[in-house]
């Protein structure tokens, strides 16, 4: 698979462009408007009485599942955090130096945010969420698999069954998920248990 | 790396919805879980079970891939006679039901979660949940 290549400038980046060298002021990101996700840009001779709004202001974070993974394909995933994760060892082409670097290198500061305690507590609320999953098949699995067992997860979607078989087999067992969207598998990134996440079906 | 589950045909798979715009549920049989035809959306790449544990086995699977079941299955008859895992499998659609043919064929038997045998042989109907043990 070849890379995919993901468009869209950060914002601030585009304000600062924009703005040379007598350029429009940035509205941010209307974070009231729920039917989309864009940020406006007005020159300023034209603002009239319309508040502005500085870089690093009026921004929103997205709340819908736009969230792509390398491959383009939808993640569906909404937390930041999560989202960093994925993207944070793609190529971003720096406007300002003229160089391609990546998320981690330009953004080290966000990149810490993406930190091993986060995940836990991400990971904390997901396993709570993953109880209510298809109970049925979960207590019957729980019945079967035994600690050091070697499982594999075929379509591991969001990974519910991966985190429980990773639980149920322990430190001397192995799980492998197949997940073709492996967006969607960010939430066993950091497991403490070896789960082996290598992309599905579905 | 991203990899479909499937009969390890193809190094290639398309990937369609499977319920509506906003569906999270992909799969690779081309049609929605109603059985309307879908258009592929993008491409990933696929492997077969008995190809990707060529060198090892497993003691356990849950299959989840909507309405691929029987594909599934069928490449992984080296794993289902050789290493004998139990199984956990959602049947999606009525092609993937199928796939329990080969799971018969190589000496297993099907339960609800519940434990309560399923009668799968020729016509019978569908179970969603199946717990699949060797005999």
């Amino acid at each position: 698979m070849t890379t995919g290549e993901l468009r869209g400038p950060q914002t601030s980046a585009w304000t600062r462009r924009l703005s040379r060298p007598a350029g429009p002021v940035s509205l941010g990101t209307p974070s009231l408007r729920v039917d989309d996700n864009n940020a406006f840009w007005v020159r300023e001779d034209v603002l009239g009485d319309l508040p502005g709004a500085r870089v690093g202001e009026g921004y929103a974070v997205s709340r819908f599942r736009e969230s792509r993974d390398e491959s383009h394909a939808p993640s569906y995933v909404r937390d930041q955090r999560a989202r960093l994760a994925i993207i944070r060892n793609m190529p971003l082409w720096d406007v300002e130096a003229e160089r391609s670097v990546t998320i981690s290198e330009k953004f080290g500061a966000l990149g810490d945010r993406y930190d091993p305690r986060a995940m836990r507590t991400i990971l904390a609320s997901l396993l709570q969420r993953d109880r209510s999953y298809e109970p049925e098949l979960q207590a019957s699995v729980s019945a079967v698999v035994r600690g050091g067992w070697t499982c594999a997860d075929v379509g591991a979607h969001h990974g519910v069954f991966t985190r429980l078989l990773a639980d149920l087999v322990g430190e001397s067992g192995h799980v492998v998920a197949f997940e073709a969207i492996l967006g969607m598998l960010v939430g066993c990134v950091g497991h403490s248990r070896p789960a082996v996440v290598q992309g599905s079906p579905s | 790396m991203n990899l479909a589950v499937t009969d390890g045909a193809s190094k290639k798979v398309r990937l369609h919805r499977g319920r509506g715009r906003a569906s999270a549920e992909w799969n690779v049989v081309g049609a929605d879980l109603e059985g309307r035809p879908t258009p592929a959306e993008f491409e990933v790449n696929a492997t077969s079970l008995d190809s990707y544990f060529a060198d090892g086995n497993f003691d356990f699977a849950k299959l989840d891939v909507q309405g691929a079941e029987a594909s599934v299955l069928r490449r992984m008859r080296r794993l289902l006679s050789e290493s004998r895992p139990i199984l956990a499998i959602e049947f999606h659609t009525e092609t993937g039901w199928a796939g329990r043919h080969d799971l018969l064929d190589a000496g297993y038997e099907l339960r609800t979660p519940g434990g309560v045998p399923i009668d799968a042989g020729p016509g019978a109907q569908r179970v969603y949940h199946c717990l699949a043990r060797p005999l």
